[in-house]
């Protein structure tokens, strides 16, 4: 399983790909305000794995949700390269989001447009990036399409695909256009163990070629790919 | 590269489009059909005032001075571009005060009028032999001398001048006798021309001046036909109110330009010019009943289409919903929550111009076919399309505006958080507005009439029945979904299929509140509308008998009994009038034997029953006639004529009303023998109840002389109570609308719950539950809210319009008071309306989940 030669970066580069410090996000529920995260640092190196480990309810979608631009921290601050995210408005998260991340979600169908088949949902990934070199040629299609195992799957719709094939082609979609920061929430959660195997070979993969990683999970399998980890419990980083 | 669009990515069913364009459609009726009902009604009183009135008087009339043939055929010609909304045109020649010599040996020559009208002979009460020869007339076959005329008689008609000298001399011989032509109900053929079959005389028995009829062309080119009239009336087929502004205004103009052309002669006999005036009249009267309904249908319409924001909002809401994954996929990949909002409302644009053009066509067949009148004038259709217009327009930036707010929330978590909202009191709105709006109300009432025609309906005033609905069910919200709420485990001990129902129905009280308080807006503005119209129409008729004594009254002279069919349904009472004290006093002398059957009695009109008030009449006492006082108290029993006869009266009875109270002066009833004998003046009157349509020709056949008859339609101005029926008319239209809303918001929340309830399918059946279990746990889901919704809105109704009917009545001072008339059969529609709906949503429901696939929803793919 190669990796495109466009979206390999330059592994063993010394800057963070983001970086988050002593974050706080607090939700209200049922009155109440409960603690999510506290305090929590992370810096993601550029190329690798960093996976966030934890037991459920222990932080670790919300600290995704936070470098995802979705939601801000109530104190702390998130870097995304050298941009603080923290300070930018609605619109400017929205274009880093588009031009600079890419997201996995954890249910596999949440990932990709179910009506269209596998390249197409890769075409439309790539139609939504701007000012970042996406896929152009039925070769690159191929060749990325290749890289997450699902070559001959090219034209099969998503109703048609397995969930692990899903979730891979869910990967492929988070790749196109070179992110500089790929985010997966718990992207095993809904895999079997077969499924999940072939799903960490192919982000170990990327990630050696220099993709910048950063995987929310419980899974050991994932947890054992990892460059970095760090685990989180009770909204508190304890590794 | 491939361009994607939204529609592409298109997954849900079309259900959700065809609510998008039920819903527009919707909105687009209340758009389309608020002009049009307006034009419709502005056609319908014009319609009711022309058909209540002798058109002759709002016609065009030019009275010439003598034959002018030419003038005549100019005023054709002027006339011509007129004829689709005119009649053709009638020519009359009058030969007023002309002298008849009878021929007999000392009769004195009488006066009689000669007239020739277009058509005459096809429009007496029977056929008569056509003149067949130059010297024929026809003449009444009352006239004298005595033993009537009869055909062959042989007449002298001439004209002496100043001179003494017979200028005009003309022997003719009656060709047939004709009946006499009735001035009461007017023909309407004849009614121009009543001055000259009344009797210009005070006294009934005083006959009018005979008219003769001729046909002879060589008779009436003669110079003693000083009158020619030229007639052109209005024809109500077809007839816009523009149609007749337009018309009065060509009335004008041609009536102008004949003023230059003729010798018009104004005041010969009262005839004069009628030019576009009349009809004009007749116009401005139905701009102001049109004025009344807007002022009705103002708060109305503003609901309706709230309502149709509101609920086009909430599909727009589901929609997004449903289609969550795709939009936060989108907004995930860093599109802007506006151009999906955009988006949607674009894919949505055919469902938004199907709804509009469907909703503008329905407005205009209803009302068209349904509304007062069928005739539409251009600029209301050309308004309805430009609200259609703007509402179409309106509905794409409302889906574009939800859609994107919703799908801001898919993403950003921290737009779920708990806001302020709900803890604003928003119910103290409505229930503050309909509390000013009952004081606005209570202070200036309800449609205002302004003589016999409905002038006003104050905004506020006429928001009240639909805040007044609005408030309590405001008011009930929260507590109605905190119950439910609380309710959520109920029905353990019922039946599974029923419980399964009924919890799912419980597990979200918002919705199902939601339905139940739609339900209940619905049902009461029904109701509302349904017992005002009823009550208003009993209560005009209760006021007219009032006034009158009964549905119809004449004065008459020298009977003392009517003749069989009238005996059984009619009475003759004395009226008189005089003074008790400084206060003028009305006295009405009854025949207490036939009275009760000839009137009509509420029971609330006295503490006593009108029995026991007729027998305390019979009482004797000192000398003092035995009275009941109706009104009021009368200051001194002892009451004067207006010549000073005395009459001492002997109060035994009181009512707050009585049959022939008018005006709020005080009444005083008693025994007519008595009152005749009193030396009081008397007029007598018959009263009928119930009576045949030919009652006044009847009593005139049987040789009793009548004359002044009045009905109901001469007490009240027709047109200004259906100007009240019209205007509650869109409280029921409200009704109806949102009916159909709960409906189409139901079957929104069936489809949005489809997934849950075909997983809910699939494991019930594997349970046990079978397809009646089924069928009959959707009726426990969906019959609940719409049964109490139902019944809350009918009490609610009937308390509103128990509330404001008194306030709403626009004739306060006079009797009797205004009531709630409830027939059972008012509640009729809304049942029938509740049972159509659940019939339609468990068929809805049960075909939906009997189109599960099991293996479908077992792999979380359905």
């Amino acid at each position: 399983m190669e990796l495109p030669s466009k979206i390999v970066l330059q592994l063993g580069d010394d800057r963070l790909a983001a970086d988050v410090r002593t974050v706080v996000r607090r939700f209200p529920v049922e009155g109440d305000l409960v603690t999510a995260l506290d305090r929590v640092d992370l810096e993601i190196p550029v190329g690798g794995m960093t996976v966030v480990a934890g037991p459920s309810g222990s932080g670790k979608s919300t600290l995704l949700s936070l470098l995802s631009c979705m939601q801000r921290p109530d104190e702390g601050s998130v870097k995304i390269g050298d941009t603080d995210v923290v300070v930018l408005g609605r619109r400017a998260r929205r274009e880093l989001r588009r031009d600079r991340l890419g997201i996995v979600l954890p249910q596999p169908s949440e990932n990709l447009l179910d009506q269209l088949d596998a390249v197409h949902n890769v075409r439309w990934a790539a139609s939504q990036r701007r000012g970042r070199p996406t896929v152009s040629s039925h070769d690159e299609l191929d060749e990325l399409l290749d890289s997450v195992g699902l070559a001959a799957a090219r034209d099969r719709r998503v109703r048609e695909l397995s969930g692990g094939e899903q979730q891979r082609l869910a990967v492929a979609c988070a790749l196109v256009g070179q992110p500089e920061l790929v985010i997966l929430d718990e992207p095993t959660a809904s895999l079997d163990r077969t499924n999940a195997q072939s799903l960490v070979e192919v982000l170990a993969g990327v990630a050696s070629r220099g993709a910048t990683l950063v995987v929310a999970t419980h899974d050991p399998l994932v947890i054992e790919a990892g460059d970095v980890i760090a685990e989180l419990d009770h909204g508190r980083r304890v590794r | 590269m491939q361009r994607f669009t939204f529609q592409r990515f298109h997954s849900s069913g079309t259900s959700g489009w065809v609510a998008v364009a039920a819903i527009v459609a919707l909105g687009s009726a209340c758009l389309a059909g608020s002009p049009l009902y307006l034009s419709s009604v502005a056609t319908a009183a014009v319609h009711s005032e022309l058909g209540h009135i002798c058109l002759a008087d709002v016609g065009l009339r030019i009275p010439m001075g003598g034959a002018q043939p030419d003038v005549n055929t100019h005023l054709e010609e002027l006339a011509a571009p007129l004829a689709a909304h005119t009649e053709p045109s009638v020519l009359t020649r009058i030969a007023p005060s002309i002298s008849l010599d009878t021929g007999g040996a000392n009769a004195r020559p009488l006066l009689v009028n000669l007239l020739y009208r277009d058509d005459q002979e096809q429009n007496l009460l029977r056929p008569v032999k056509s003149p067949a020869t130059d010297d024929a007339v026809l003449a009444p076959e009352w006239m004298r001398p005595p033993g009537g005329t009869k055909p062959g008689d042989v007449f002298t008609l001439f004209v002496v001048n100043a001179q003494g000298k017979r200028p005009f001399d003309q022997v003719v011989h009656v060709a047939d006798t004709y009946p006499l032509v009735p001035t009461r109900p007017e023909s309407s053929y004849w009614c121009g021309l009543r001055a000259f079959f009344r009797s210009a005389g005070s006294d009934p028995a005083d006959p009018p001046t005979p008219v003769l009829f001729t046909t002879s062309r060589a008779l009436r080119t003669a110079q003693v036909f000083r009158i020619a009239e030229w007639e052109l009336r209005p024809k109500l087929t077809g007839l816009s109110r523009h149609d007749a502004a337009v018309l009065a205004d060509h009335f004008d103009e041609i009536a102008h330009a004949a003023d230059r052309l003729v010798d018009i002669s104004q005041i010969m006999r009262g005839r004069t010019v009628i030019d576009g005036e009349p009809l004009r009249t007749v116009v401005r009267h139905a701009g102001a009943s049109t004025e009344v309904v807007a002022g009705t249908m103002a708060p109305v319409r503003l609901v309706a289409l709230l309502s149709s924001l509101a609920l086009l909002g909430a599909a727009t809401a589901l929609l997004a919903r449903e289609r969550q994954r795709e939009l936060r996929l989108r907004l995930l990949k860093g599109q802007s929550p506006w151009s999906l909002g955009l988006r949607v409302a674009r894919s949505a644009s055919s469902a938004v111009i199907a709804g509009t053009l469907v909703g503008a066509l329905v407005a205009l067949a209803a009302v068209r076919y349904l509304g007062p009148a069928p005739e539409l004038e251009t600029a209301a259709i050309r308004s309805s399309v430009l609200y259609t217009a703007i509402g179409s327009v309106v509905a794409f930036v409302a889906i574009a505006c939800v859609a994107a707010a919703r799908s801001r929330t898919f993403v950003d978590a921290r737009l779920r958080r708990r806001s302020w909202v709900p803890f604003v009191p928003w119910e103290l709105v409505p229930v503050v507005g309909a509390v000013a709006c009952f004081a606005r109300l209570d202070r200036i009432g309800g449609i205002q009439q302004v003589g016999a025609i409905a002038r006003h309906a104050d905004f506020w005033a006429q928001c009240f029945p639909l805040l007044a609905i609005i408030a309590p069910l405001a008011v009930l919200a929260r507590p109605t979904v905190g119950l439910l709420r609380r309710w959520r485990l109920a029905g353990k001990r019922l039946p599974p299929s029923i419980m399964t129902g009924l919890r799912r129905s419980l597990a979200e009280p918002g919705v199902t509140g939601a339905v139940l308080l739609a339900t209940a807006l619905a049902a009461g503005s029904f109701t509302v509308a349904r017992l005002l119209t009823d009550s208003t129409s009993v209560l005009l008729s209760e006021k007219a008998a009032v006034y009158l004594g009964s549905d119809l009254t004449m004065t008459t002279r020298d009977i003392t009994a009517l003749p069989p069919p009238f005996d059984a349904i009619g009475t003759i009472v004395a009226r008189s009038q005089g003074h008790s004290g400084s206060q003028s006093v009305d006295l009405l002398g009854i025949d207490r034997a036939t009275f009760a059957r000839a009137v009509h009695w509420r029971n609330d009109a006295s503490d006593q029953s009108l029995n026991s008030l007729l027998d305390a009449l019979a009482q004797t006492s000192s000398g003092a006639f035995p009275a009941i006082v109706v009104g009021g108290t009368l200051p001194d029993t002892h009451l004067e004529s207006l010549v000073r006869r005395p009459m001492e009266v002997d109060p035994v009875g009181s009512a707050r009303w009585f049959p022939g109270y008018r005006n709020g002066a005080i009444l005083v009833v008693v025994d007519k023998a008595l009152l005749v004998s009193s030396g009081f003046p008397t007029s007598s009157e018959i009263l009928l109840r119930d009576p045949p349509p030919d009652a006044f020709s009847q009593l005139s056949t049987q040789g009793i002389l009548v004359r002044t008859p009045h009905d109901q339609t001469l007490v009240f101005n027709v047109t200004s109570f259906l100007t009240v029926r019209w205007a509650y008319a869109t409280l029921s239209i409200l009704g109806v609308l949102i009916g159909i809303v709960v409906l189409l918001a139901q079957l929104l929340v069936l489809d949005a719950r489809r997934q849950t309830r075909q997983a809910a399918h699939v494991l019930t059946t594997r349970m046990g539950l079978t397809s009646r279990g089924e069928a009959i746990g959707l009726v426990a889901e969906l019959a609940p809210a719409l049964a109490i919704g139902a019944a809350l809105g009918m009490l609610i109704g009937w308390l509103v319009t128990r509330l404001s009917i008194a306030r709403l009545d626009s004739l306060r001072h006079l009797a009797p008071p205004a009531r709630v008339v409830a027939h059972l059969a008012a509640g009729a529609p809304v049942l029938v309306g509740v049972l159509g709906s659940l019939v339609v949503l468990v068929s809805v429901g049960f075909v939906m989940i009997k189109r599960t696939r099991a293996m479908e929803v077992m792999r979380g793919t359905a």
